[in-house]
């Protein structure tokens, strides 16, 4: 019985479409590497995983018009935020930056002319990806630019990878079951509901940070002080 | 570049002690090495046993508490406050076993001890700021203190000062051989005079006239005839105060600087007034010179002058308390030669001996009066009246020189505290003999006395006296030590309230009580038990470390901890002083930084530990 839960459980598929990927010709190199180590069991504690935490920042959020401006992502090792294993890149542009996006993160023109290609700055992400288990507030946007760039850059369908949403979690909390359509879920707001110090925000570096912090602390919030294996964080649907 | 974009972190560390004093690549570094956790409510970290990496811990939010294998509460931390010191380098001393446990969720920065240990040995320079030792901690904070400001004139070296050159003559030349040295070829006010290369003597042009022209000496004789001999040095390295103190104690005009024979200049009191204003010598004077208690009292704005002085320059707090004490002392030697000038001739042998800090030379500039009168065996009922008109009116135009009259009454002008000799003697059999604690405390301010006018035998009759009596009954240390160990540090500082050990929290720190006093305590204890005759709070540590009953760490961090919060106070009134408030002992803590907060939980835990080993030692009778 236990052997049928585990071979549904999301986890399992997401192994199975990893190996079927894996067998595909037409994949890149870069991609390849991303997915080429098989994913934690169902039973593996999350203190024994290791995670990136990452951010996007981008000129809008449909990632068919705007683009990436900046990657900054980190590790989470045995449960500790890692700022050694900390990355922060600019993506390089030919394109005029709009002048909102401009006002949200701070990325002038300039900085831009600095940075790494969308190729350089996408591969040394995936290298970051490979084994590790993804976390991002707002899973949503990241994913689909990373979906998109495969789509644009090399034609392949998005990538089965193991993902954990911070603002996902903060709605599932308890207290949070009547405003999920209207509360604030920013990430300086949920952090300010849980007594997290405000942090400069909209530097892809610093929310990763952010993030990272706060996913520390929802698990504790849900899981109390046992630390759970990641079977039961990515949950089987019903 | 990726460190660059840590403004969060690097702005937090930079903000917090001992952080703040490094560059900021170092700070960069550091923030680029940092691990991020979160303790839940009741979580634990055992720092001496986690796992293959040692940290300093940070906390970012969140409160901490520190407790010993035993249970017992060693530190309550918030926002900013650092532990695990510890692992920078093992010691066997060091911060005892401890757990940190989490009394609510708590975001913690983690430093790997590594990286710390690697930048310390690339810029040793900022190792001490780490230092595992609390003794070192407390060391390099004030050294940090000193050195961020201008040093004070009194802590100059007398080399920095002294530009003068004195003329050199050989012990043969005549008399009128040195005057043409001295006159014509170096201009000089002042020859050192040397036999065979040692130097034996010194001649001013002052002794000129006294000694040769006024006497009316040959010219021809050979100078070693009328100079001064084996005259007063400093040395170039001794402080300006040393020289200062020095002149004021001999009345003489001018130091030769030297080391070992060699002259490297000369230091006179115009060049001091010249280079440095040194006001405690001009108000030392002006003391001496006042004719009404209208003008001495007149004099007290110098006095906060000179204390705000001192206190600005970072002196340390043992001279602070010296300078003052001497600054006390010329005011009372003045007052008792007022009272003789109007009463008339005492009429038998006394001393007048003060008590306490004032006899400890531990003077702040909200120090009381403690006095008593010693006279002699002889001295009849009438002789009593004559030393109460003294006392009385030496007590009371002290008060009105900002010398606040002793609470508790222990004064000269108290009757109980103007006796002879002989009953003092007595006072003193029955306190070691028979102590009981209400009798100690109202006692313990004499059990340091010194004499400042009249016969200084009687006050030192009556210290030998004592020490006698305690060597013979060594129960009187047992009461002392229990008495002093009835109060115990705070444990912390802890938000703007001052954590006591009992849990209760108050909202002002009273560091006299608190600290000074128990420190003051401890020192008494230790330098009574090995026979120490000086009073001095550090100088009893010393001579009970050089007895062996006090350990060299020891030693090192009770005098840290003590000059740390002589500091402290020095600068609460200090403050009080500028605003024109009466200076008093109560802190509050939300004028403490992370800095103070830091070190002041250091200190106190130095006190703590040096009161249990205290009461181990000397409770076994």
């Amino acid at each position: 019985m236990k052997k049928l839960i585990n071979y549904f459980h999301p986890l399992a598929q997401l192994e199975r479409a990893r190996q079927t990927r894996l067998a595909e010709s037409n994949l890149p190199d870069a991609v390849r590497e991303l997915i080429s180590e098989p994913y934690p069991h169902p039973e593996t504690k999350l203190y024994d995983l290791e995670f990136l935490v990452f951010d996007l920042e981008t000129t809008g959020l449909n990632p068919e018009q705007d683009r990436i401006l900046s990657i900054g992502f980190l590790q989470i090792q045995q449960f500790r935020v890692d700022i050694q294993s900390s990355s922060h890149t600019y993506v390089k542009s030919d394109t005029d930056i709009k002048a909102e996006s401009a006002v949200i993160n701070h990325i002038v023109p300039e900085m831009l002319t600095e940075g790494l290609s969308l190729d350089e700055a996408m591969d040394n992400l995936f290298r970051a990806m490979k084994g590790k288990v993804l976390i991002a507030h707002g899973t949503m946007v990241e994913k689909e630019f990373i979906d998109n760039y495969l789509q644009q850059r090399y034609g392949i369908e998005p990538l089965p990878l193991i993902w954990l949403d911070t603002l996902a979690m903060e709605k599932s909390l308890m207290r949070n079951q009547n405003d999920t359509q209207t509360g604030d879920y920013r990430l300086s707001a949920v952090r300010e509901r849980h007594n997290l110090p405000p942090y400069l925000a909209h530097n892809a570096l610093a929310d990763s940070i952010a993030t990272g912090e706060l996913f520390l602390v929802l698990i504790k919030i849900i899981f109390g002080k046992t630390i759970p294996t990641i079977g039961r964080l990515i949950k089987p649907v019903n | 570049m990726i460190q660059s974009l840590l403004p969060n972190i690097l702005e937090f560390i930079s903000q917090i002690d001992p952080f703040d004093k490094l560059p900021s690549d170092l700070k960069r570094q550091i923030a680029g090495s940092i691990s991020i956790t979160y303790l839940a409510r009741g979580e634990k970290i055992e720092p001496q046993t986690d796992s293959d990496k040692k940290y300093l811990y940070i906390i970012r939010t969140g409160v901490m508490e520190q407790r010993k294998p035993n249970g017992i509460l060693r530190a309550r931390l918030g926002p900013e406050d650092l532990f695990g010191f510890t692992f920078i380098e093992p010691q066997s001393n060091a911060e005892d076993g401890y757990t940190a446990v989490a009394t609510e969720s708590t975001l913690l920065y983690l430093v790997p001890h590594e990286q710390l240990q690697k930048l310390l040995e690339d810029h040793p320079q900022y190792a001490e700021h780490f230092a595992s030792q609390a003794q070192i901690r407390l060391q390099s904070a004030l050294n940090v203190v000193w050195s961020d400001n201008e040093k004070g004139l009194f802590v100059k070296k007398v080399s920095e000062v002294a530009t003068g050159a004195p003329a050199i003559v050989t012990a043969d030349m005549t008399i009128q051989q040195v005057a043409h040295e001295m006159r014509n070829v170096v201009r000089s006010s002042t020859a050192v005079v040397k036999d065979k290369g040692v130097i034996v003597g010194l001649i001013t042009d002052r002794d000129m006239t006294k000694r040769v022209i006024a006497d009316g000496v040959s010219i021809n004789r050979p100078i070693s005839h009328v100079m001064t001999k084996s005259p007063l040095t400093v040395g170039p390295d001794d402080l300006v105060l040393k020289a200062a103190s020095l002149m004021m104690q001999n009345n003489v005009r001018s130091l030769p600087v030297v080391s070992g024979n060699k002259v490297h200049g000369l230091l006179t009191t115009s060049h001091m007034v010249q280079k440095n204003r040194v006001q405690a010598i001009f108000l030392i004077d002006t003391i001496k010179r006042a004719n009404t208690v209208e003008q001495l009292a007149a004099l007290t704005p110098e006095r906060q002058a000179i204390f705000e002085a001192l206190v600005d320059g970072k002196v340390r707090s043992e001279i602070v308390g010296q300078v003052m004490a001497m600054i006390y002392d010329a005011y009372n030697r003045r007052l008792i030669q007022m009272a003789i000038e109007t009463f008339g001739e005492p009429p038998c042998k006394f001393a007048w001996v003060v008590a306490g800090s004032h006899a400890r030379n531990e003077i702040h500039i909200g120090s009381d009066q403690d006095s008593a009168i010693i006279m002699d065996n002889s001295a009849s009922a009438e002789d009593r009246q004559y030393f109460e008109l003294m006392s009385t009116f030496v007590c009371e135009s002290l008060a009105k020189c900002g010398f606040t009259l002793c609470p508790g009454n222990f004064m000269a002008s108290n009757r109980k505290w103007c006796q002879t000799l002989g009953i003092w003697k007595n006072y003193y059999s029955q306190w070691v003999k028979s102590p009981d604690h209400n009798t100690l405390l109202n006692t313990s301010v004499f059990l340091e006395v010194r004499s400042i006018y009249g016969e200084a035998s009687f006050s030192e009759q009556l210290q030998n006296h004592l020490y006698k009596l305690i060597r013979q009954h060594p129960g009187f240390l047992t009461s002392l030590i229990k008495d002093a160990t009835s109060v115990h540090p705070p444990l912390g500082i802890f938000n703007s309230l001052v954590l006591e050990k009992s849990g209760v929290n108050s909202n002002t720190l009273n560091i006299k009580r608190y600290a000074i006093t128990l420190v003051v305590d401890l020192a008494r204890i230790y330098g009574l038990s090995v026979g120490c005759t000086s009073t001095n709070t550090e100088e009893r540590f010393r001579y009970a470390n050089q007895r062996a009953v006090l350990s060299e760490d020891a030693l090192k961090n009770i005098i840290g901890a003590y000059r740390f919060i002589c500091q402290l106070r020095f600068r609460h009134q200090q403050e009080a002083l500028k605003k024109g408030i009466e200076p008093n002992n109560h802190i509050s803590p939300d004028s403490f930084g992370s800095f103070e907060r830091q070190h002041l939980k250091d200190a106190f835990r130095i006190i703590a530990n040096l009161q249990d080993a205290a009461k181990l030692r000397f409770s076994e009778v």
